[in-house]
């Protein structure tokens, strides 16, 4: 199988991974934070070295602002929900993901709060940013932009938007599940307050892993308060972190696993591991261009990730052909109806092929040759 | 003449910061274990400690330059 589904999960997973959850079903098989057994306090020991890792990466100061949750957006409900109150204005862009949009709609249509969009331009940063600054309002509280597109790969330049951000005095929240582990995002540095992504994409951990990094000493208000194994006297829920926003028995083999791919991310080095899959999608883009009746999006891949369709063709139904000859795509809507309207493709879908560490450049040119014999 | 170690145990917010601070205690040379605080109040509820045998005040003074809070100090 040719696997370029790494968008949606990054598949294989290093075999340190694979390894490290079952050592951690094996050896770290109690619940960290609630006893004081030996295996107890050392799983509670490999979960924080998870936490150090994690902000290591992300240029955070203390392993305590690195709060676990199922996946990303989990984080960005958390983050969104929690941030919000009633009266406030938020402006994302129009590259989103459902997990933004969607909390986001349903607070407006609750009535809770107001939204905009801002329109972004691809490959122009500053008008990216102008865009959203032509959105801000007195009553905003709250910028949300993915720091790159899940369909189209475009990047955006959420580094420039934090400091708007912050000139502006408004939170600002990244979602950054397509480019964790590929880009550096040093939130402390580039001032960024919050960022959500997913364990188990450019993070190579397990499903059901994700992280929600907090850098406000405005936390949110959780989503799910209960038990922390700590203050666990008082009906209220700690206030501190990572306790305030993590309730009830973590992901412990994920997390450990997880800090086995944080670990395989460090040994690589961010650096090797996205010139290796920017050359190779490169290669796809130009294997892709060249196949009469097929039409890719955007000037040039930004991310690993690429877009298309095949004249003719619905989405689902090339998907489909890929399938049969062995090639792993995600076709549709992407959960991204934003971005298929910002491009033209909402009727349709797009075909996304989105590329992992473990790719190759024969399995670019077998792809190519199989996209090829769908041609009408 | 046997003189006997002090042992004290220093009572963190969490388990996070008990694993934070045995690395903190490690780092000024101090060995400890982390331990559930057997001491704990009706106002406070369950949580973990760092038993040491040393001065409990040095021990804290790392702990505090590590940024870790010492919610209470029981001897013995």
């Amino acid at each position: 199988m040719i696997y370029f589904d790494n968008g949606a999960t990054t598949w294989p997973k290093p075999p340190s991974v694979r390894q490290s959850v079952l050592e951690a079903m094996e050896h770290y098989g109690a619940n960290p934070g609630r006893a004081g057994h030996e295996m107890s306090i050392a799983t509670a020991v490999m979960v924080t070295q998870t936490r150090e890792r994690a902000a290591q990466l992300f240029d955070l100061p203390q392993p305590e602002q690195v709060i676990f949750t199922q996946n990303c957006t989990h984080g960005l409900n958390i983050a969104i929900q929690g941030l919000l109150r009633p009266g406030d204005h938020v402006i994302i862009s129009d590259l989103e993901h459902n997990s933004v949009l969607r909390p986001v709609y349903r607070l407006a249509k609750e009535g809770t709060i107001s939204f905009d969009i801002a329109v972004t331009v691809p490959g122009d940063p500053d008008a990216t940013v102008e865009a959203f600054a032509r959105c801000i309002r007195p009553c905003t509280r709250l910028m949300v932009c993915t720091h790159g597109s899940n369909v189209f790969g475009f990047v955006q330049p959420v580094r420039q938007l934090a400091g708007l951000a912050r000139e502006k005095g408004i939170l600002f929240l990244v979602d950054a599940a397509q480019t964790a582990g590929l880009l550096e995002i040093p939130m402390t540095k580039w001032g960024i307050d919050y960022l959500c992504t997913a364990g188990h994409k450019g993070l190579y951990g397990p499903s059901g892993t994700g992280l929600l990094l907090v850098n406000n000493e405005q936390l949110p208000r959780p989503l799910m308060v209960g038990g922390t194994g700590s203050l666990s006297a008082k009906g209220e829920q700690p206030d501190f972190l990572p306790d305030a926003l993590e309730s009830g028995t973590v992901n412990t083999a994920g997390i450990i696993g997880l800090g086995a791919g944080l670990a395989f991310l460090q040994e690589k080095g961010l650096e090797s591991i996205r010139h290796r899959e920017m050359t190779l999608v490169h290669r796809l883009w130009r294997g892709l261009e060249s196949l009469p009746g097929v039409e890719l999006y955007g000037d040039a891949p930004q991310l690993p990730v690429v877009s298309f369709t095949v004249r003719g063709q619905a989405s689902e139904e090339t998907a489909a052909g890929l399938d049969q000859r062995g090639a792993a795509v995600r076709a549709g809507l992407h959960c991204a109806p934003l971005a298929h309207n910002k491009m033209g493709t909402m009727e349709r879908g797009t075909v996304r092929a989105s590329l992992g560490a473990f790719n190759t450049a024969d399995e670019v040119d077998a792809f190519c040759r199989d996209v090829a014999s769908l041609l009408p | 003449m046997v003189i006997p170690m002090m042992r004290s145990t220093l009572l963190v917010r969490s388990v996070t910061q008990a694993v934070k601070g045995q690395q903190a205690l490690a780092r000024c040379g101090i060995g400890s274990r982390i331990v559930r605080n057997a001491y704990h109040t009706s106002a406070s509820g369950c949580g973990y400690g760092l038993l040491v045998e040393c001065n409990p005040t040095v021990a804290q003074g790392c702990l505090q330059r590590a940024g870790i809070s010492v919610t209470g100090i029981v001897r013995g």
